[in-house]
């Protein structure tokens, strides 16, 4: 499949036309056709407005390919979060999966140092996760 | 970075990466991070402004921003992830604050073709004028992302003293903020207050005056350092004072001008012209001028031997034009070494 032929692929499944597609990402709508029918390349400027406008990497658009950072990192339950579960009767699975919602902080711009977090803090954590997702359902 | 060069978190952070021999972490981590936007750049041909490059790297490096300028703002990218099963979205707004303008999330359940974080950037209030700086601060942080064994399971920890793989992050940012094969092409003569701010509009819009003066000073080709002054006491004096509940009344002390804040670039102390933090400024120097309100801007040619340390030592015998301005009602001075 050509970069064309991804921009196509996902402009549609975003449910976007060629026109709402090229107005967004200032380009004209010829020119957006002939780049998903491959009768013209892109620069990299174009291709990085059309990325940023569906919300796509470029990598993929490029390659077909999804960039990932995802290590083999062995699954270390920290004392405190085995503590937590223990005290809310969380199975495996669901203390497994708060400490993946915890993990999905990589970065953060502070000043301060940080810590791990305490026992309150992880049912802290799994409190507020419960009460969005039990609410939730006007979310859904 | 001699300091920081001494951490052993900085260590481990160059091991981590993979860095095959560290001698100098600091500098090994850098030339590891600018590999990298090398590689991005390669594909990159018609990128010619900071603002361009910093989309680019945030794409490449598979994230986009989420900028939140009001408090509606943020309920509305919290509902838009929340929806999309993002579970951590159910804390986010207690995660930013004054302190913490930005950060980075890895997503869990998007599509293969988008990108795998996201970074959310908070421009309320005090936070608008730092987000140039955090959009940076957060793709530092992705371009030294190894394994989340440094980070993982951790909150905000008051303790004195920044955490040394932040302060890395910063020099990072600091770096490719104002990545100097974007800059030096526009140079056009003697650093300047004006050609600083020409700088900011055309390459960096959103960056805000403070860090770009500080960026384009050590981006500069030719010596330079950049000053911010304020009355303040010597550092005894300040110990004195924290630890003393009252003095003699002859003994109070008197803030003095003097360079709280210095920055000096690479070929300025490659030279060996360096003024150290908290001197203070010379009496006979047409920046206390500035700073008194006489006038907005002054130039003149001065000389570094009238600089003198808190020991009376004084800095060697040097030719320097200063240029000093009032800026948003606080004195910055640009010091050029002449022959």
């Amino acid at each position: 499949m050509s970069t064309g032929a991804r921009i196509k692929e996902i402009r549609e499944k975003r449910g976007l036309t060629q026109e709402q597609l090229a107005k967004k990402a200032e380009i004209s709508k010829g020119f957006l056709s002939d780049v998903e029918n491959g009768k013209r390349n892109i620069g990299s400027q174009g291709l990085l407005r059309i990325a940023n406008e569906l919300c796509a990497s470029v990598d993929y658009l490029l390659a077909g390919r999804a960039m990932e950072t995802v290590t083999d990192e062995k699954i270390v339950i920290p004392q405190a979060l085995s503590q937590a579960a223990e005290d809310l009767t969380l199975s495996y699975w669901e203390t497994l999966e708060l400490l993946n919602t915890s993990n999905m902080v990589v970065a953060r711009r502070g000043n301060e140092y940080q810590k791990k977090l305490t026992i309150e803090e992880w049912k802290k954590l799994y409190q507020a996760i419960k009460e969005v997702f039990e609410l939730g359902d006007e979310i859904k | 970075m001699t300091r920081l060069n001494k951490s052993d978190k900085i260590w481990k952070l160059a091991k981590d990466l993979g860095i095959r021999k560290v001698n100098d972490p600091v500098s090994d981590i850098l030339n590891f991070c600018e590999k990298q936007i090398k590689k991005f750049l390669k594909d990159a041909a018609e990128c010619h402004s900071l603002s361009d490059f910093l989309s680019w790297v945030a794409n490449r490096l598979g994230t986009s921003f989420e900028e939140i300028y009001s408090d509606s703002d943020l309920e509305q990218i919290k509902t838009k992830y929340l929806k999309q099963r993002e579970k951590i979205f159910a804390i986010m707004d207690q995660e930013l604050s004054d302190d913490v303008p930005g950060i980075t999330y890895r997503l869990l359940n998007r599509e293969l073709w988008e990108p795998q974080f996201v970074s959310i950037i908070d421009y309320r209030g005090k936070n608008a004028r730092k987000a140039y700086y955090t959009k940076w601060h957060e793709l530092a942080h992705l371009l030294i992302l190894t394994d989340q064994s440094r980070l993982c399971f951790k909150r905000t920890l008051h303790l004195p003293g920044k955490d040394p793989e932040e302060v890395m992050v910063d020099i990072i940012a600091g770096k490719f903020g104002f990545y100097d094969p974007f800059i030096k092409p526009l140079i056009n003569g003697e650093i300047s207050f004006e050609q600083i701010e020409d700088l900011r509009q055309s390459l960096c819009p959103e960056a805000s005056n403070q860090s770009s003066l500080i960026g384009f000073v050590k981006a500069w080709p030719e010596p330079c350092i950049l000053l911010f002054c304020k009355e303040g006491l010597k550092k005894s004096e300040s110990r004195r004072q924290s630890t003393q509940h009252s003095f003699d009344f002859n003994n109070v002390p008197i803030p003095a001008l003097r360079a709280i804040k210095v920055t000096a670039n690479e070929t300025a102390s490659e030279k060996g012209i360096k003024i150290f933090e908290n001197m203070r400024v010379p009496e006979h120097s047409i920046i206390h001028d500035v700073h008194n309100g006489k006038t907005d801007y002054a130039e003149a040619l001065e000389d570094l031997s009238w600089w003198e340390t808190s020991s009376g030592d004084i800095l060697p015998k040097q030719k320097i034009l200063i240029k000093a301005k009032n800026y948003w009602g606080n004195t910055y001075v640009l010091i050029i070494p002449k022959p």
